[in-house]
């Protein structure tokens, strides 16, 4: 039992209100409570699971048009960035050292496979668009998951 | 698993269409499993990996490949790469 009702049953036992007004009172109540359920319902975004990461690449170049069309599955991804994990830890000093010369601090032995799948799973939350226009070229990108 | 390169070289032109049935890599590999099994397994402990690991991922990338498709066209030339 919510407040509100209880509060109603309250002023009910106290004699503030009569059955009639408490019945009234509880039925507007409960009209409320289906308003905000309903509404929040639809506030729910369906969950799409993907499937691929397609990047679309249209453009014009001095040689003439230019094609690329990607599309790579979402499991691909998920074992391609396991490999990070088999990496040597000598390796992974060495890459370490890399990133931090080229201002990135990111410690590849921190990075634990349920990041990987984070990272995997909210790539379904990428858009990309570019749009390039030269003298010349013109060159159109698109990233994003399908 | 059956994989495919397109090659067109002009836009109207022919097409070559050449099959890569990597089904039948199984067939090559697995008869000499007594063979690259050990040798998996030694690399992965000199470098420090666990073996079993390295085979499922390894398993991982080659299933995950299946749908891929992979299009490069410029001028004349037009270049497809897929897995079925």
């Amino acid at each position: 039992m919510n407040e509100s009702r209880r509060k109603v049953l309250e002023m009910l036992a106290q004699g503030k209100v009569n059955a009639d007004q408490a019945e009234r009172l509880i039925a507007a109540l409960e009209k409320d409570d289906a308003v905000n359920s309903s509404s929040v319902a639809t506030e729910v975004r369906p969950t799409t699971k993907f499937k691929y990461l397609r990047v679309l690449v249209d453009g014009v170049e001095e040689g003439g048009p230019v094609k690329v069309n990607v599309r790579v599955p979402l499991q691909l991804l998920r074992a391609g960035v396991k490999l990070a994990s088999l990496i040597p830890t000598q390796a992974q000093d060495s890459v370490n050292e890399a990133l931090r010369r080229e201002g990135i601090g990111l410690d590849l032995a921190q990075i634990k496979p349920e990041n990987l799948e984070e990272l995997v799973d909210s790539l379904g939350e990428l858009t990309v668009d570019v749009d390039v226009n030269d003298h010349t070229d013109t060159m159109k990108v698109r990233v994003f998951c399908e | 698993m059956v994989g495919v390169v397109a090659i067109r070289t002009q836009p109207a032109g022919r097409r070559w269409w050449i099959p890569l049935p990597l089904f039948l890599l199984w067939l090559v590999l697995l008869p000499l499993a007594a063979v690259w099994l050990p040798a998996v397994v030694i690399v992965s402990l000199v470098l420090e990996a666990k073996p079993w690991r390295v085979l499922t991922i390894s398993w991982q990338l080659l299933a995950g490949l299946r749908d891929l498709r992979v299009q490069l066209a410029q001028r004349d030339v037009d270049v497809h790469l897929m897995f079925f």
